[in-house]
C-alpha cells in the first residue's frame, strides 16, 4: 500500500471519529467493491453480497468513536465483511443443508454444466465459476483457507466444526478443482518434467 | 500407505503452509514413488494457484449503494441524532487559524435575508460541513450562520462563540468571517481559529497553517498573519494589533488534541494544561516554575500528562479534590 493513501486514510479515520460523514463516504468508495468480492467467494449471491456489504460501512458509523484500528483499513474492513457473511451463513441456517448444492444461489454455470461449458471459457473462468458452485459448508471452508489463509484450525473455530471435517471439505474443493482442470487442459509433457524437478530439490 | 486422498489433502496443507515436517517427508516419499504421483501434484498445484484470482466483480454504482447505507443508519439511528463529543487526534491538515468568538448569544442579532442555515454546537465539539466542503468545528455555544448556498464573489458566514476552520482552498472566492463585534477575517489560506472574549472587546487570531487576513473593526486596515502567528486586538488594553510572531498552538489544542512544549517554562506549561483540561494545578515548588520543559503530548487524559511530567521531572502528583492537583518536589535536569 502506498503511504499516501495510508495518510489519506488516517484523516479520514480521524473526521469519521468526528462525526464527519463525507469521511464515511471516502472510505466507502475506496473500499465497498472489493468487499463485495471478499463476501461472493463466501455468499455467491449479488444481492446479499451488496446488503451484508452496506452493513460493514453502517456498523462502522456506528462504532465510529470506538474505533481503534492496529491494522489497514482494508484488513479491517475485510475481516468485518467476512465475519458478516459467516453469520449470515449461520443465521440463515444454511449450513445444515449443506449437502444440498446451493445452485440457485450461483450467478455462472450450475455443477452439471461445468463440463461442457468449461471448454469455451478459460480455465480460470472455469475454476472460479467452480468455487462459487461448491456446496456451501465446501466453498465456505475452501474460501476461508484459500482466500483469507487462515489455518485448519483457526476455521474449525469459526465455524465450530472439526478438523477431520474441514480437511474432507478441502479435499473435496481441491478433487473438483483438478477435475476441471484436467477435463480443460492438458499439461504439456515439459512442464510436467520442470514441476517434477521442482519438487526433487 | 494412505489413499491418493490423503496425499491430496498434504498437498493442499503444504500449498497453504500448514503442513507438518512428518507430513512433508511422506509427501516426498509418495512423490518419488511414481511419475503419476507427480502429475496428480501438479495439477493440484496449477489448480490451487489459479484459483486465487478469484475476485467477482460486481457492478454496482456507488451513489445508489451509499444512499442505502445512509438510510440503513437513519433507521438505527436514535432521534435526533447524537453528535458524539469527537475525541481528540492530532490533524494534520496545514496550519490553521483558530477564531474563537466567545459569546453571548450574538448569534440573535444576526438577520439572513437569504435562506441559511444556523447551527449551535450543543456539544464539546461539534462540526459542521459547508456547502462548499470547508469543515467548520463549533465549540460548545459556538454558532455558525451560512447561507444553504454559497453564491457571488465571497463565501461569508457569520460566527459567534469559539470555532476551528478549516477551508476548502478556492482562491476565486475568498472566504470572509464576519464576527459579532464587527471584527472581520479574511480566508487566504486553509486552516485557522477565532477567539473573541466574553465581553466582546477582545479578538485574538491564531493562524495554524495558510494565510489570514484580520480586520478589527477599530483598526481595519488590519494584519496579515501566516502561520504560527497570533494576533490580538483589545479594545479594553491597547487599543491596537499586537502581533506575536511565533505563538504557541497550544490554544488550539481543544481541536487538535495536542499540546506541544519546547522548552516552555513549567508554570507555562501548568497554565496551559488548566485551560486546557479545565483543572486546577498548583506548582508546590516555586523554583520549578521556570524549568523548561520539551514534550508533545496528545490525547491523553490529564492524569497520564501528569504521570509523564512526573517522570520526567520528579514531582510527586496528588489528587486532594477533583479537579485538583498538586505538584509536589521536582528537579530541573
Amino acid at each position: 500500500m502506498n503511504s499516501i493513501a495510508d495518510t489519506a486514510e488516517q484523516d479520514w479515520l480521524i473526521a469519521l471519529k468526528a462525526g464527519d460523514e463525507a469521511a464515511l463516504r471516502s472510505i466507502f468508495d475506496r473500499h465497498y467493491s472489493r468487499l463485495l468480492g471478499d463476501i461472493y467467494r463466501i455468499v455467491p449471491d449479488e444481492d446479499t453480497c451488496q446488503d451484508l456489504a452496506q452493513e460493514v460501512f453502517v456498523e462502522l458509523w456506528r462504532k465510529r468513536s470506538d474505533l481503534d484500528i492496529h491494522t489497514s483499513l482494508r484488513a479491517y474492513l475485510r475481516r468485518a465483511a467476512v465475519n458478516r457473511a459467516l453469520n449470515h451463513l449461520k443465521t440463515s441456517r444454511r449450513f445444515v443443508l449443506e449437502e444440498t448444492d446451493q445452485l440457485s444461489q450461483a450467478a455462472d454455470t450450475s455443477s452439471a454444466d461445468i463440463g461442457n461449458k468449461a471448454e469455451q471459457e478459460s480455465l480460470e473462468a472455469a475454476l472460479h465459476a467452480a468455487i462459487a458452485t461448491l456446496p456451501e459448508k465446501c466453498r465456505v471452508v475452501f474460501s476461508l483457507s484459500r482466500f483469507e489463509h487462515m489455518s485448519h484450525r483457526e476455521i474449525s473455530e469459526k465455524l465450530g466444526i472439526s478438523i477431520k471435517t474441514i480437511e474432507n471439505q478441502i479435499t473435496k474443493a481441491m478433487k473438483t478443482l483438478r477435475e476441471i482442470l484436467v477435463r480443460h487442459s492438458d499439461l504439456s509433457p515439459v512442464v510436467i518434467w520442470a514441476l517434477k524437478c521442482w519438487w526433487m530439490t | 500407505m494412505r489413499l491418493n486422498d490423503d496425499y491430496i489433502l498434504l498437498l493442499t496443507k503444504q500449498f497453504s503452509g500448514d503442513i507438518s515436517p512428518e507430513e512433508t517427508t511422506a509427501l516426498s516419499e509418495w512423490l518419488a514413488l511414481s511419475p503419476d504421483n507427480v502429475r496428480l501434484a501438479s495439477e493440484l498445484r496449477q489448480a490451487w494457484d489459479q484459483s486465487g484470482s478469484f475476485d467477482k466483480v460486481i457492478h454496482a454504482d456507488l451513489d445508489t449503494a451509499f444512499r442505502q447505507v445512509q438510510a440503513k443508519i437513519r433507521q438505527s439511528a436514535p432521534a435526533p441524532a447524537k453528535i458524539v463529543p469527537m475525541s481528540r487526534q492530532i490533524l494534520r491538515i496545514a496550519a490553521t487559524l483558530l477564531l474563537l468568538i466567545s459569546g453571548v448569544w450574538a448569534y440573535r442579532q444576526f438577520t439572513a435575508p437569504a435562506p441559511s442555515n444556523l447551527i449551535v454546537g450543543q456539544t464539546e465539539k461539534q462540526l459542521v460541513t459547508l456547502p462548499d466542503g470547508t469543515r467548520i468545528w463549533l465549540r460548545q455555544n459556538g454558532a455558525i450562520e451560512y447561507p444553504a448556498q454559497f453564491a457571488g464573489a465571497e463565501r461569508r458566514v457569520k460566527l459567534s462563540g469559539e470555532a476551528y476552520f478549516e477551508v476548502s482552498h478556492d482562491p476565486a472566492h475568498p472566504f470572509i468571517v464576519d464576527m459579532a463585534n464587527g471584527d472581520l477575517v479574511k480566508v487566504l489560506g486553509t486552516e485557522f481559529g477565532v477567539r473573541v472574549s466574553p465581553g466582546k472587546t477582545r479578538t485574538d487570531v491564531i493562524v495554524r497553517s495558510g494565510k489570514v487576513f484580520f480586520s478589527p473593526r477599530l483598526q481595519p486596515e488590519g494584519i496579515v498573519l501566516t502561520a504560527r502567528q497570533k494576533a490580538t486586538f483589545d479594545r479594553n488594553g491597547t487599543n491596537r494589533l499586537l502581533v506575536d510572531k511565533s505563538a504557541s498552538l497550544n490554544e488550539l489544542a481543544w481541536q487538535t488534541g495536542g499540546l506541544e512544549f519546547k522548552s516552555t517554562p513549567m508554570q507555562e506549561v501548568i497554565d496551559d494544561l488548566e485551560a486546557h483540561y479545565k483543572v486546577k494545578i498548583t506548582l508546590q515548588n516555586s523554583y520549578m516554575r521556570t524549568c523548561p520543559h520539551t514534550a508533545l503530548h496528545t490525547t491523553q487524559p490529564i492524569e497520564k500528562v501528569l504521570e509523564s511530567l512526573a517522570l520526567t521531572h520528579q514531582f510527586r502528583v496528588t489528587n486532594p479534590a477533583p479537579g485538583q492537583y498538586e505538584l509536589l518536589g521536582g528537579t530541573c535536569q
